[in-house]
């Protein structure tokens, strides 16, 4: 007699096995009185299992739902992507903004941006070499040496004429 | 046309709210069942099913549509509670949180079936199977989810092996060694 084809046994009472596995454990079982129990109680019990199942403790399945849309949310909200990048709303924002240039200003004096004299000052501060090489300019004719002119910046300070 | 579970997984992995309450719909008492067989706590199964649908919203876009939805549906689940009854296994063994405990049809010796039922004897061999779903609590999860899935969800071994992530033959195993456990606790000694 082959070996017991135990893992086969319930599979076989169950009627999953493939027919070449099957017609295997049939020839077994023609043969083995001990495994043609064992099928004939396994059958019982699967029986019994499909029979007897026990039905489910009742649940109001509106709540359920309601309960499961209340956790998505929930964990969504808790995820660190959707928590940063979640837009603030207009006017806290914009709260926010307004206090913090206020603070800024108390405690470290900004001031306003400079009025345009002082933006033209600091063009003609840009822009001393003009005077440094004045000498040097009086002798120039300024339509025939505009490249000269031009290129002040890169002549010797000492160089006159 | 009835729009199937596979299509509206498709649309749940891009967030679409009503297919995610469709499949929900769809599947919410399975999946309460499945849970609730394995578990045996309602509140445990209650938990754990809306953890899979959360799953579900959260990673439907790596189903794959190579096996059905249900399979892979029931796979997130049965792990989610294979995984909590691992990490709560001491916690039940001290205060064992089965349902009814305590109760008349759950005494300490219908749990713990003491000497084996003489199979001629009709009568107790009538109550013991008529304790069979109570006498599975003492299966392994992995035992007992084999069992419900193949018993109760009436799915194919191959089906079963692939919600429990495994061979089939160790599926097979795993049906056989709980049939097995039961016979023996049923007061069916095999005799070879």
């Amino acid at each position: 007699m082959s070996r017991h084809p135990d893992a086969e046994l319930s599979a076989f009472a169950a009627g999953s096995l493939t027919n070449d596995d099957g017609a295997r454990v049939e020839r077994h079982l023609a043969a083995c009185a001990a495994c043609r129990a064992a099928v004939a109680d396994f059958r019982v019990l699967l029986e019994q299992f499909t029979a007897t199942a026990p039905a489910p403790p009742e649940i109001a399945w509106p709540r359920y739902r309601a309960e499961l849309r209340a956790r998505r949310e929930a964990r969504a909200s808790a995820s660190w992507p959707a928590r940063w990048l979640r837009p603030l709303p207009l006017a806290a924002s914009t709260a926010v903004t307004a206090a913090c240039a206020i603070v800024l200003y108390l405690a470290f004096g900004v001031s306003p941006p400079a009025d345009h004299a002082s933006i033209e000052y600091e063009g003609l501060a840009a822009r001393m070499e003009l005077i440094d090489n004045y000498r040097a300019v009086e002798h120039l004719d300024l339509l025939e040496d505009l490249d000269v002119i031009r290129n002040l910046d890169r002549l010797a300070p000492t160089r006159e004429g | 046309m009835e729009t199937s579970d596979e299509a509206l997984c498709q649309r749940v992995a891009g967030h679409d709210e009503p297919a995610f309450d469709l499949l929900v719909e769809r599947y919410q008492q399975r999946a309460f069942r499945l849970a609730w067989s394995i578990l045996r706590d309602a509140e445990e199964a209650r938990d754990l099913s809306q953890e899979a649908f959360i799953r579900l919203w959260e990673a439907a876009g790596s189903f794959r549509g190579r096996a059905r939805f249900s399979t892979w549906f029931y796979r997130l689940l049965v792990n989610l509670c294979l995984d909590h009854r691992r990490k709560h296994r001491w916690w039940h063994q001290v205060f064992s949180r089965e349902e009814g405990a305590g109760s008349e049809e759950e005494s300490p010796l219908d749990r713990y079936p003491g000497p084996v039922t003489d199979p001629t004897d009709t009568l107790g061999r009538e109550r013991a199977l008529a304790s069979v779903w109570e006498s599975a609590k003492q299966l392994s999860p992995q035992q007992r989810a084999v069992l419900v899935l193949h018993v109760q969800e009436e799915m194919a071994m191959s089906d079963v092996a692939a919600v429990m992530g495994c061979a089939e033959a160790t599926a097979r195993v795993h049906l056989h060694r709980a049939l097995t456990t039961l016979r023996t606790t049923l007061g069916k000694k095999e005799e070879r």
